[in-house]
């Protein structure tokens, strides 16, 4: 039945293909007209003869929106509807005939002339990196996204994972601070578990590395995420938050090239701060009874109102630069570059900086015919700097949003002796009263009201930080290749790192509450060595129909570091406290604190793994995997170290069946594949410092038993209660999808369907307190009984959708993705109940982990509209209402976390000039900001919030959104009142780019030099009151709560890519 | 040629199976395995350290537990529920967790009771570390102390939870993650387990060496476990067997109370170990000290006063530090009482507490340097109670347990380098002079009595050994050591004495900074004194508040505990 009206029903080719053909030769038509009326059409040209020409495909099928060119020159034409085109040129003229999916091809013109196109095999046998070998990408079974050179090239970051975002489905990027140096997350379908750690396993040339921050995308040849169980099985025990490998680039054949990329980039806010100005501040005190006439002219205030935000952001220049070398011969390829990078934050002064110099060198050499070496090197240098964020106590942004406009920022001595009495008092006591390096003015708090963390400048300037390393990282490895299609690979990875860090304070004070009395000083530094060691084969041969390929290989991975550090504090802690004084070696002998940490550590794993792959007729594949992996006894006991994680997928490649190609045109669809895959994964990450066993931790804590001395007795107190029954999270994820490419290749289309389980989350359960574990935090131990005791469901849906084409010297690609995930605790051990994730100081809503509620949910009170006195009025567990609401009335109110991300990237090429647009976006999500504390209500706040209030005469009672300023309580602030829909949609990159004529630039021996200037992040569509919804949707435990983070800065960027 | 390839296969195989396996066993750092403990004398000795240190810890204060990091789980919960102080603070939001104790409006939500219930459990376990795995193999004479010591210090920690929540579980081994203990059968029960307890331990004690032995005050001794065993029986009001353990302190003539003139310095550091000291916890700043574990850590600023609100007397020689939050007040209740049965001129007085004139102008100031006439004091502006006031104040100055200078090590003044006093002789003397005063008086009791009062210097001399005399002494002397709700439960007067609690927060002003007077006039402002009895109801209530409410969190995971009655 199905046979018989199948195909030949549904994908009628007649009909489709003039559906097509009508559609290209609107689109063809219209950009001929603009191109046209560009160029001003030449009408010497019309001296030549017309010559006709056809141009086909391989299967003599007509080949439609070809461009025919005269290469180096303007004119060319279009292939029509059936594949027919017309151009005037001299016959004998070379043309170029070139479309997207097609080898372009030069030929002499000749009137009548019937040009065959071959498909564009490297096109449709692109290979993708699969962990331990390669894999053409159309032979895949399981689930990988991959992202290209060409989406990395000019990127404004400087780092590799922000590079990702909105590139690939169900690939989430969270960019949780705009500071510079600071690294984006990556998430893998979904949020898998309550631990932090949930970031993918990072495989860099076959490395694993702890972040690839100091990868820049510029060094980056391709990017896979192995989304899917069964493609991550691979790595086992470690990939139950979905692999992303990553291949650095290495030479080509042909001759050598000298390259040179440039950009500078001028940085600034990218939304307004919208905080209340001194007039608005000025009525909302007044209106919460805070503020008076009276106070104000107590306080001489003299009508200033600061711009906070003007105040502390300022646009601020950044550069970056590549040079490298790259050439390959026959036997050997070499890629050398250098790349350095300066990044200055928005944030006025050099306090939020990052440095970083990388040094790649990637060689390979083909010995002899059967043996080939080679190396892939990075070396890297970085520095940073930073201002505190995202912290409800204690936090530079949050300061910026909190602190009163009405009083100076800064002021000279003349007016801290008329004002500031208290900062003298301590001055003489002391104390430094800190100062704008720049001008040397006082920081000056304000005379009436407050801020939450104290004067923005003043935590900026309080301490001196920094923090810099130095890092090799790299493998080298041997390819024995004695017959074909036998690789046997040894591979050797190493990294190598070292940090140090300084901090330096001296006493200083601002107000009562933002002081300190101590001098403080530390220092830190940290050695690490890493290696790992793979042998593996690889074996794949073809016998007729069937393809058949093997792998098996071990690794020995095994982790060490060295740290140091000491600090010191006190009143009194250093010989001198000049700069060159300000070092551990000038602290005094006797009378200062002292503390000092070392413990070497080391950690390890032994995995065994293999994978089976067999496809008949290019129809049918089938893989298993298998891994077996083993960790050191820190994480579990050495008798249950073995982890098994098994997985299998199949795929049918439907259009390579023969009813399918009989009866499809293959001009409309090429190809049609259906996949599916199961398969297991672990999560180490969770697992650490023995958690299975109790210990006696010596000489832990003391008693004194001689009042007249303080002699210390040692005691030694047990590490906890044990758990011997642990074992490690795993995930069990399902996929299903679909791969498709049509109307010549122009469209694929990839859509996948998952559902994963993780069970046995690892969580703390607290046993009644009877039990009497000590709260000993402070040493170590653990305060309750770590158990395998949750489980969580993710499941998702992802669309990719590419469409590219050319027309005449036009060409046009466009790529989206989107990904809609649905995520849900499904069991937590009853007796642990909720979890809590974070609850800012003075709030009663904040983020739980709970059964039958999405990760990390929001729990908070849901307003329902005001009474007579512009109190709010809250639903209450019962179902009516009240205005003071109790704990127990909060309900589910939503999450941090997005349901729907999604990317677009737009690439159009014309003549010499290329546009990119680029935007990402994320809906379903979130917002909480906090900047109000019922504490210290005289703090500013945002706008929002006043210019809605009940009380607020230019709103009026009707149409308030938000209590009465007097009723503002804290559960007004821990209600639907404050929780804003996270949404938004960035244009991230808008980039013009032209490239110079080649005539122009080979006299100069130059053979490519690009120009290009480009907007990022100008344009955000949101409703969220705050500086950034991206950064407020952090992927941790926080995810939602906005307390001060650093928003990503807008830029506009000028660079240059050379080429010799 | 295939022979090498042959060759290199092999190798390449053989590479597959190196064997790692035994790198993968990484001992853990800084920690003896569980097994090989708990054996030797040492350890026993270890193991007893590491349950004075809890102790010691968790009675001080509540760090890392559900009430946060400011409170003393020896005092603070008992003072709160008393009515020998104002719960404070900088006004009438502070303090929450308090205020809703003294108003005896607290429920089984209260974060501070929770605390308080965490710590002491955290005692036992640390007892019972030693106990579970020494008591059945003692078989030295060191393990048998440290088994005894330990005994007395579970029993301490289970009197104060049978005292606060009745029928609180007695944990006598150390319970698995997933244990739901039951309730005790009775009050009486665990009190009489306690007596019994102490009992057991008696014979492996030792005492202190002489009156001065300073290292016997800062231990376990038979003497502490006596009075221990004496406070409990007399809980349960089994005077005569309270009296004969309370009998055996007083006849080891090992104590001593100290002259009048030094009373201020119990519980600070110049009275550290004192001869008057049965046991308190030995804490001395070290260099090095853990930050964490120190010893006496925020409830120092609860117990200082709000000198924020303050021209504080910070002049040369000052005993004042500067920066409290003013939680601990004398109530009018109990300044009256002292005025009035002590007199102003009493040591006790003086050491107990400050009136305001002493603060204003026997104390130094920095505008003392000007060599200041009385008229001048009593005009200068850098003195006294700013315009923000006292509030839960009447104008008198808690004194006894002040964090003074001499206590203070650090600059940012958290670590205070002073003990904790769990019993003074005082103490013993008066419960003994209570079962006296319940039984028959031999004499023996007014004796004890008199040594109180007389040490007091105060203006009304003892001369019989009844109730009425020992509830005065009591009230007098045992201010601010935490046993005044224990004491108004077992007298029967608690709802009579503790019916106000709640009604009176007034404030205290000086009319200089308050309404510009010329001089100094501090005035005590009740317009907003009864805030709390106008928003909640308040005060002791009978069949209710003889007991704590069992936390909250306990009820949800333990099936098997029974909450008290009322709650």
């Amino acid at each position: 039945m199905v046979g018989h009206m199948g195909p030949a029903t549904l994908f009628n080719q007649n009909i489709i293909n003039s559906m097509t053909k009508q559609l290209f030769a609107k689109a063809a038509t219209i950009v001929m007209i603009i191109a046209a009326s560009l160029l001003g059409t030449s009408s010497a040209l019309a001296q030549n003869p017309a010559i006709r020409g056809t141009v086909v495909d391989s299967g003599n099928q007509p080949v439609i929106g070809a461009a025919v060119m005269v290469p180096g020159t303007t004119n060319g034409a279009t292939t029509d509807l059936d594949g027919k085109f017309e151009i005037r040129v001299a016959p004998g003229t070379t043309l170029e005939i070139s479309c997207i999916g097609y080898v372009a091809k030069r030929v002499s013109a000749a009137n009548g002339m019937n040009v065959v196109l071959e498909d564009d095999a490297e096109m449709l046998e692109e290979t993708v990196v699969i962990g331990y070998g390669v894999q053409k990408k159309s032979d895949l079974t399981g689930s990988v996204a991959s992202v290209r050179e060409d989406d990395l090239q000019n990127r404004s970051t400087s780092d590799a994972a922000a590079a990702l975002q909105g590139k690939a489905a169900g690939v989430q990027v969270i960019q949780a601070s705009g500071a510079p140096g600071k690294a984006a997350e990556i998430r893998v379908r979904g949020y898998s578990s309550n631990s932090g750690n949930i970031g993918p396993l990072l495989i860099v040339d076959g490395l694993k590395v702890d972040n690839i921050q100091y990868l820049d995308p510029e060094m980056i040849e391709s990017m896979e995420v192995l989304k899917d169980a069964a493609s991550a099985a691979i790595y086992g025990a470690e990939a139950g938050n979905g692999v992303v490998l990553i291949t650095t680039k290495s030479g080509k054949k042909g001759e050598g090239k000298i390259f040179y990329n440039g950009q500078f980039t001028l940085s600034s806010l990218s939304r307004n701060l919208d905080i209340m100005n001194a007039a608005d501040y000025i009525a909302f005190e007044k209106a919460c009874g805070y503020l008076s006439d009276q106070a104000l002219n107590d306080a001489h205030y003299d009508g200033l109102d600061v711009n906070w935000s003007k105040e502390i952001f300022t646009p601020t220049w950044s550069n970056r630069h590549t040079v490298g070398f790259s050439g390959g011969n026959d036997r050997g390829n070499l890629y050398v570059s250098l790349n350095n990078v300066h990044n200055n934050g928005i944030v006025r002064g050099d306090k939020d900086v990052y440095d970083r110099l990388t040094f790649q060198v990637n060689a390979d050499y083909k010995i002899k015919d059967w043996l080939t070496v080679g190396v892939n090197n990075s070396i890297e240098r970085w520095s940073t700097k930073s201002v505190s964020e995202a912290n409800d106590n204690g936090s530079f942004m949050l300061s910026a949003i909190t602190s009163s406009p009405l009083f100076p920022v800064s002021g000279d001595r003349a007016l801290l002796e008329k004002y500031y009495a208290n900062m003298i008092d301590y001055e003489n006591k002391g104390y430094t009263l800190i100062t704008d390096p720049d001008s040397g003015l006082y920081w000056l708090p304000p005379r009436i009201g407050s801020t939450q963390s104290g004067h923005p400048f003043v935590q900026r300037d309080a301490s001196n930080s920094q923090s810099s390393g130095f890092s090799i990282r790299g493998v080298a490895y041997v390819n024995f290749m004695p017959f074909k299609g036998f690789v046997f690979t040894s591979r050797f990875g190493y990294r190598i790192s070292q940090s140090n860090s300084h901090n330096y304070s001296a006493p200083y004070y601002s107000s009562n509450t933002v002081k300190s009395d101590n001098y403080s000083i530390s220092a830190s530094a940290n050695n690490g060595w890493y290696y790992q060691w793979e042998n593996f084969i690889n074996y794949n041969r073809t016998f007729g129909k069937h393809d058949v390929g093997a792998m098996a290989g071990m690794s020995y991975i095994e982790n060490n570091w060295d740290n140091v550090s000491a600090s010191a504090s006190g009143t009194d802690i250093l010989k001198g406290y000049a700069e060159n004084f300000r070092y551990l070696d000038y602290l005094l002998s006797d009378g200062v604190t002292k503390n000092m940490n070392n413990a070497p550590g080391r950690s390890a794993s032994l995995s065994y793994f293999g994978r089976l792959t067999y496809s008949y007729d290019n129809r049918y594949s089938i893989q298993a995997i298998f891994r077996a992996d083993a960790f050191d006894s820190s994480k579990l006991p050495l008798d249950k170290k073995w982890g098994y994680f098994p997985s299998v997928s199949a795929g049918w490649t439907i259009s390579n069946e023969p009813f399918f190609k009989n009866n499809v045109d293959r001009s409309l669809v090429s190809f049609l594949k259906l996949r599916a895959s199961w398969g297991v994964n672990g999560n180490i990450n969770v697992l650490n410092n023995y958690p299975y066993s109790t210990s006696i931790m010596a000489n832990a804590v003391y008693y004194q038993y001689d009042p007249d001395s303080p002699t210390l007795s040692m005691g030694s107190i047990p590490s906890g209660l044990a758990n011997p029954d642990l074992k490690w999270e795993t995930s069990v994820q399902l996929d299903f999808g679909l791969d498709a490419r049509l109307f010549n290749n122009r469209l694929t289309v990839g859509i996948d369907y998952f559902n994963k389980d993780t069970k046995d989350l690892l969580v703390g359960v607290s046993p009644v307190k009877e039990v009497g574990l000590p709260a000993f935090g402070d040493l170590g131990v653990a305060t309750n009984v770590t158990m395998n005791a949750g489980s969580v469901n993710n499941r998702g849906v992802e669309l990719e959708l590419g469409w590219r084409d050319q027309i005449g010297d036009f060409s046009y690609a466009i790529n989206a993705n989107a990904s809609w995930l649905k995520n849900m605790v499904t069991y937590v051990e009853p007796t642990v109940g909720q979890i809590t994730g974070r609850v800012p100081q003075g709030c009663e809503m904040g983020t739980y982990f709970e059964q039958g509620h999405s990760i990390w949910y929001l729990l908070g009170y849901e307003a329902v509209g005001f009474d007579n006195e512009g109190n709010a009025l809250y639903r209450t567990a019962d179902g009516g209402t009240t205005t003071s609401p109790s704990q127990s009335d909060r309900v589910d109110l939503g999450s941090g976390i997005p349901n729907f991300t999604y990317g677009l990237t737009i690439n159009l090429n014309w003549k010499n000039f290329d546009l990119t647009i680029f935007g990402n976006g994320i809906a379903g999500s979130k917002i909480f900001p906090t900047s109000w504390r019922p504490d210290r209500k005289e703090c500013n706040t945002y706008s929002y919030y006043w210019a809605n209030s009940w009380d607020n005469p230019a709103v009026g009672a009707a149409n308030a959104k938000f209590p009465a300023a007097d009723k503002w309580s804290t559960q007004a602030f821990s209600s639907t009142l404050t929780l804003f829909d996270g949404s938004y949609f960035k244009i991230k990159q808008i980039q013009l780019g032209y490239t110079l004529p080649k005539q122009l630039t080979q006299k100069a021996k130059i053979n490519n030099l690009r120009i290009f200037a480009a907007l990022d992040n100008y344009i955000t569509f949101t409703n969220y009151i705050g500086l950034d919804p991206e950064t407020a949707t952090n992927g941790g435990s926080a995810a939602g709560i906005d307390m001060g983070n650093y928003p990503t800065a807008k830029s506009v960027i000028l660079g240059v890519n050379l080429e010799f | 040629m295939k022979k090498i390839f042959i060759a290199l296969i092999v190798a390449a195989a053989s590479l597959m199976f190196v064997g790692c396996e035994s790198r993968l066993d990484i001992p853990r750092k800084g920690v003896i395995d569980l097994s090989s403990f708990y054996q030797t004398d040492a350890d026993a000795e270890s193991a007893l350290v590491a349950a004075y240190y809890t102790t010691g810890r968790f009675l001080s204060n509540t760090m890392w537990t559900t009430a946060g990091w400011n409170d003393c789980p020896f005092l603070s919960m008992w003072e709160y529920a008393s009515d020998e102080i104002y719960v404070a603070g900088s006004d009438k939001t502070d303090g929450q967790p308090g205020n809703e104790i003294q108003a005896f409006r607290m429920d089984y939500n209260n974060s501070l009771l929770a605390g308080t219930y965490e710590c002491y459990y955290m005692i036992i376990k640390a007892a019972n570390d030693v106990i579970d795995n020494f008591a059945d193999a003692a078989d030295t004479q060191v393990k048998k102390r440290c088994v005894a010591e330990a005994r007395v210090l579970r029993a301490q920690a289970q009197l104060l939870l049978a005292l606060a929540w009745g029928t609180a579980p007695i944990v006598e081994s150390n319970l698995a993650g997933d244990a739901k203990p039951e309730n005790a059968s009775s009050q009486e029960a665990v009190l009489q387990w306690i007596a019994d307890e102490c009992d057991k331990a008696i014979p492996d004690l030792t005492s202190k060496t002489s009156v001065d032995d300073k290292k016997g005050a800062v231990k376990v001794t038979k003497e502490f476990a006596y009075a221990l065993k004496g406070k409990a029986l007399i809980s349960k009001h089994d005077y005569a067997g309270a009296k004969t353990a309370l009998k055996q302190v007083i006849d080891s003539k090992l104590y001593k109370l100290v002259p009048g003139e030094e009373m201020a310095s119990l519980n600070h550091n110049s009275g550290r170990a004192s001869t008057e000291a049965v046991f308190e916890l030995n804490f001395q700043f070290f260099d090095g000290m853990n930050a964490y574990g120190r010893t006496q850590p925020n409830w120092r600023w609860l117990w200082s006063w709000r000198s924020d609100h303050m021209n504080s007397p910070t002049g040369e020689g000052s005993e004042l530090v500067v920066g409290g939050w003013g939680w601990v007040n004398p109530s009018q209740k109990f300044v009256n009482k002292i005025l009035e049965y002590d007199g102003m001129d009493s040591y006790r007085r003086k050491a107990w507490i400050k009136s305001y004139d002493e603060v204003l102008y026997d104390m130094p100031y920095a505008s003392d340097k000007d060599g200041l006439t009385p008229a001048q004091k009593k005009a200068d502006k850098t003195r006294g109670v700013m315009d923000s006031g006292l509030y839960g104040h009447v104008g008198y100055f808690m004194w006894k347990r002040l964090f003074r200078q001499e206590d203070r090590v650090m600059a940012d003044g958290n670590v205070a380098n002073w003990n904790l006093t769990l019993m003074r002789y005082a103490e013993v003397l008066l419960l003994y002079a209570e079962c006296c005063a319940q039984t028959n008086d031999d004499g023996s009791g007014l004796a004890a009595l008199k040594l109180v009062n007389e040490r007091a210097g105060s203006k009304t001399p003892v001369t019989k050994c009844d109730m009425e005399t020992v509830k005065s002494e009591k009230f007098l002397e045992g201010w601010l050591d935490g046993t005044r709700f224990q004491d108004l439960i077992r007298w029967g007067d608690a709802a009579k004495e503790l019916a106000d609690n709640g009604k009176y927060y007034p404030t205290f002003y000086d009319a200089m900074s308050k309404k510009g007077e010329a001089e100094h006039r501090g005035y005590i402002d009740e317009s907003d004194a009864d805030w709390c009895s106008k928003l909640y109801t308040v005060g002791f209530k009978t069949g209710k508040n003889e007991l704590m409410p069992f936390p909250f969190n306990e009820m949800q995971l333990n099936p098997n505990l029974v909450q008290n009655p009322g709650y």
